[in-house]
């Protein structure tokens, strides 16, 4: 049997900077993860690395929030971006609200090389950003990071493996075996195999965020969180110039980011207590979303919505208080306490703190086994953040159009180098497979061949394939064709592939289903049934969770 | 300014072009209008009528025997007017079309009594009716072919390893089909592009002389080499001769070749539009393209004015008929917000499948959980009511006007996408509604 020094447990935002953290101190590491590199609730994030603004009376969490903003534009400053954010303001009661948040603010600009807090005229918010309601009397400016999450999972997990450790994608862990009070062995589903198979750990982690509790129980441990589900509506274009955050219909802050090529708008807070899997966004959501914006971008409903996307907050097991009190900072709980030592479990926590969680939990995990070294996760950059790319001068060199290679070093950095070099020989790889956002056919190969995705679904969380207006219309059955030349399916296995990849983006698409977005449908449904008849093709396909039960 | 015609159709796609036709061949002065290109040269080309029922998993032997099973099973189906039209038979207006189209880039191949299995870009099959010429072959079937799938680098549309795949897969698991199946990737780098060509640059370049030759010498190496009998290309054979540039390719090559059912951008949609339009002009019809009617005025019971505005102009007409072909959502003639759907020019209440009003039902309660399903989204269902001479009703169950017709996927009562009905549907029931509208027009019936 195999032994570890570790085995993490997740592959989201957290479980990935543990297994690089403890890969670069030497610890022989195994990730586990039972689908896929960020697929649950890193993957439906809005990728901001947050100063902590709204946590003000947390002024802690907010010392820590903005110490990690420094280092994450350190260590992957390629897939890092700077957007303004205006609060604007309609009504002069908001005003008195701010004061302390941005006293607390300002203490921590300078280390991440921000101005203050702003306030601008009606006039100034207006020449930034001219979709502001006429009518607002002033607004606030700040200027916040973003991190591309998809893309931040994967270069933690491709760094944990340079550094010797092995990451495991679908597989989901069925067993927690304890030995003299100590955990021992670990077992797992291998999805793919469709094997179990059992590996012996002298510590295990679990970062499973909204999980924890099922993965604790495994080792017969009973672990409380709070569950709260969060949504986002996702229009089909960048509807402002800059972010807004805006308080939503019941005072909580919600806001607007222009994303990629579409914009982001988010998000709710429901408690929850159903399976994570199952969720899906509701009526009321998109209403909550679209209404609370429209107090401040009265056009907000002129664009169309492409999806919506639903994720799960693990939050500490705090009650009685609305979400937006609960602490965001996170906790360890080692559960030695609970009798099995050598067992830690995350709760809480956000995704700029994903790294320093993992410092934590590692420098804990060293003493225990007695290794010594000092977390390098802050200095040592990712992949692909070396030296600076000339787009125009390789755009020009390889043939492809520089507003895709924009597009394509800010997923890959220096690595668009190399994918390039693959279009040498075959010039026909820079054909663009997703036309919406836009995605080329070496790009596609390139992570099938570096990035382990098993379905089309992963392959649009490592190069967002799928992702644009269309929503996967058009790039799906070419995308599918490229991945069964790389990894040799099937016919029969492409065409599942296919309806897979349909399914899931179906399941953001139906909430908001109206408008264009019909027409949208109706070409879905005249290409792959009325033309591709495979509705009658697809023998095999699992019906997904959230399919189950409805 | 004022125009005049005896019929206005509204809506150029294959519904409202059969239509127009048919009433311009009955010396009805025909107007048909179009906003935009319309969803007919989307489709692949090929006309359906009828493969499967809804939930159904085998195909219909015939399209005959469909059309009656599904008016059968379904009494809100368009296809269950016919049965009381005695005069305008499946078969007399299948070979109607044949005979419209005969001699055009489209001319069509087919019967409504035999059901042909055509072969699509995925290597799937699906049971259609007419393909066209260029689309056509009757040695799928043989086993001891060699058929070549045949891609162009740089043409994403079309992954030729996957359909050969695919249909070897399905040969193994039993299905009739060649024993050899091959493919390959032809280097022409139409225009010197070597990536991003569209099926349309590729029809294009066919054409060209150069073209042409650089194509057929990258066939013959290919079939040379392979022993080829049977070649499978993606649409591209010429949007102007194709069936031409087919008998050339299979002279110098000495083999049969034929276009697979492929996705937007279709060539072969495109072909079938332009051919349409053209018959459409013999007759003597009229297409205005670019318009869209705003508004229209009604007086006892019948539409008497119809606004037409395209950006530059704004003008009425005085129809004696209207036929309105719209289409569904990719056509325009229905439109849906998060409260429910409507029917665009008319404002006629949209009712689902089984004619229960969707004026205010949200869109998504009319999908299923999966995107893909064998009974289909009650979503493609919808559309307006009609009565036996394809008038549509209003929300009392009355005629909304004696002349007014309605034809095509505007229609409830059809699920096209997995019935395989869609063309099909157009077909029949835009050449019922042109007849009508002619005959209302020169006082028959």
């Amino acid at each position: 049997m195999t032994e570890f020094d570790v085995i993490v447990i997740g592959g989201g935002s957290t479980g990935t900077a543990v297994a690089r953290d403890c890969a670069m101190r030497g610890l022989k590491t195994l990730l586990l993860e039972r689908d896929d590199i960020a697929s649950a609730t890193v993957g439906t994030c809005a990728g901001m690395i947050s100063s902590g603004f709204k946590y003000y009376h947390e002024p802690d969490i907010m010392d820590l929030c903005s110490h990690e903003v420094v280092h994450l534009k350190h260590i992957a400053r390629h897939i890092v971006a700077k957007l303004p954010i205006l609060f604007p303001l309609m009504d002069l009661s908001e005003i008195s609200s701010g004061g302390k948040g941005m006293e607390e603010y300002e203490k921590r600009v300078q280390e991440r090389g921000v101005p203050p807090v702003l306030i601008l005229t009606p006039e100034a918010s207006r020449e930034i950003e001219p979709s502001l309601h006429p009518e607002l009397i002033a607004s606030g400016y700040v200027e916040e990071f973003f991190i591309d999450p998809f893309r931040l999972c994967v270069l933690q997990a491709k760094d944990a493996e340079q550094h010797g450790a092995t990451i495991r994608t679908y597989c989901e862990v069925t067993a927690i075996d304890i030995r003299n009070g100590a955990v021992h062995t670990v077992t797992y589903f291998n999805r793919m195999t469709g094997t179990l198979e059992t590996v012996e750990a002298k510590v295990v982690i679990s970062a499973t965020g909204p999980w924890a509790s099922e993965i604790a129980r495994l080792a017969g441990i009973s672990l409380e969180l709070r569950l709260n589900k969060g949504a986002h509506v996702i229009l089909d274009r960048r509807v402002t110039n800059v972010g807004i955050s805006t308080r939503a219909v019941d005072g909580r802050w919600v806001y607007l980011f222009p994303h990629e090529n579409t914009t982001l708008i988010g998000t709710t807070a429901l408690d929850t207590w159903d399976n994570p899997d199952e969720l899906v966004t509701s009526q009321d959501e998109i209403e909550y979303l679209l209404r609370s914006f429209e107090f401040v971008v009265p056009s907000v409903r002129e664009a169309r919505i492409i999806r919506t996307m639903e994720g799960v907050r693990p939050m500490a097991p705090v009650w009685k208080v609305p979400e937006g009190e609960v602490t965001r900072g996170y906790e360890i709980i080692d559960h030695g306490q609970d009798g099995v030592s050598g067992f830690y479990s995350f709760i809480g926590g956000k995704l700029v703190m994903c790294r320093h969680m993992a410092e934590a939990v590692t420098d804990i995990v060293c003493e225990r086994l007695g290794v010594t070294g000092s977390c390098e996760t802050h200095i040592k950059p990712l992949p692909g953040m070396s030296e600076e790319v000339d787009v125009l001068m390789l755009a020009e060199k390889y043939g492809v159009p520089s507003h895709a290679l924009e597009r394509l070093k800010a997923r890959r950095g220096s690595e668009l180098v190399e994918i390039l070099e693959m279009t040498r020989e075959h010039p026909e790889w820079t054909n663009m497979v997703c036309i919406c956002e836009p995605v080329m056919d070496a790009e596609i190969r390139y992570a099938i061949r570096t990035e382990y995705p098993q379905t089309l679904n992963d392959l649009r969380r490592r190069v967002r394939l799928g992702t644009g207006p269309c929503q996967a219309t058009f790039c799906t059955f070419k995308a599918a064709s490229i991945m069964a030349e790389e990894l040799g399916l099937t016919g029969s296995q492409t065409h599942s592939e296919i309806v897979d990849y349909l399914s899931e983006r179906w399941k953001g698409k139906r909430p908001p289903l109206r408008g264009a977005a019909l027409a949208q449908e109706e070409i879905v449904n005249g290409i792959y049934a009325c033309v591709g008849n495979l509705e009658q093709t697809v023998i095999d396909y699992e019906p997904k969770p959230w399919e189950e039960i409805r | 300014m004022d125009a005049d015609y005896d019929i206005v159709v509204i809506g150029g796609g294959l519904a409202g072009l059969t239509a127009g036709i048919s009433a311009a061949q009955m010396n009805a002065n025909t107007l048909v209008v179009r906003k935009g290109e319309g969803a007919t040269s989307l489709s692949s080309g090929a006309l359906d009528i009828a493969g499967y029922l809804r939930g159904g998993e085998t195909p219909f032997l015939t399209p005959e025997e469909g059309v009656a099973a599904l008016a059968h099973v379904y009494p809100f189906h368009p296809y269950s007017v016919l049965e009381s039209i005695p005069s305008l038979g499946l078969k007399e207006i299948v070979s109607w079309l044949k005979d419209i189209l005969a001699g055009s880039p489209s001319a069509m191949i087919g019967s409504h009594d035999t059901t042909t299995m055509a072969l699509t870009i995925l290597g799937t099959k699906k049971p259609t009716c007419l393909v066209q010429r260029t689309m056509h072959t009757t040695r799928l079937d043989n086993t001891d072919e060699t058929l070549l799938f045949a891609g162009i680098k740089g043409l994403a549309d079309f992954n030729p390893s996957t359909a050969s795949k695919a249909l070897m897969e399905s040969v193994i698991a039993g299905e009739t089909g060649p024993h050899k199946i091959v493919h390959t990737l032809l280097e022409c780098s139409p225009f010197r592009q070597p990536s991003n060509i569209s099926p349309v640059e590729l029809a294009r370049y066919i054409e060209t002389e150069d073209g042409l030759d650089r194509i057929i010498k990258e066939l013959q190496h290919c079939t040379e080499q392979t022993g080829t009998t049977l070649i499978a290309l993606p649409p591209i054979l010429g949007l102007v001769n194709p069936i031409e540039i087919k008998k050339r390719i299979e002279e110098e090559t000495g083999t049969e070749i034929f276009e697979l059912l492929s996705f937007p951008p279709s060539v072969p949609g495109y072909r079938l539009q332009r051919s349409l339009e053209a018959s459409l002009k013999k007759a003597g019809g009229t297409l205005l393209v670019g318009h869209e009617a705003v508004s229209f005025k009604k007086q006892e019971g019948k539409i008497i004015d119809i606004t037409l505005k395209s950006p530059r102009r704004t003008f009425n007409t005085h129809p004696k008929s209207v036929i309105l072909a719209t289409g569904k959502f990719v056509g325009g003639g229905l439109a849906g917000n998060r409260t429910g759907l409507r029917e665009t020019v008319f404002d006629l209440p949209v009712l689902d499948g089984t004619r229960q009003s969707v004026q205010d039902v949200r869109p998504s309660h009319l999908t299923r959980v999966v995107p893909l399903h064998k009974e289909g989204h009650p979503l493609f269902e919808c559309g307006i009511g009609f009565d036996t001479r394809f008038r549509p009703i209003d929300v009392k169950g009355d005629i909304f006007a004696s002349n007014l017709f309605a034809a095509g996927s505007v229609l409830c009562g059809y699920n096209y996408p997995v019935e395989k009905s869609g063309l099909g549907v157009a077909l029949v029931t835009g050449r019922i509604c042109g007849v009508h509208a002619a005959e209302n027009v020169t006082g028959g019936n």
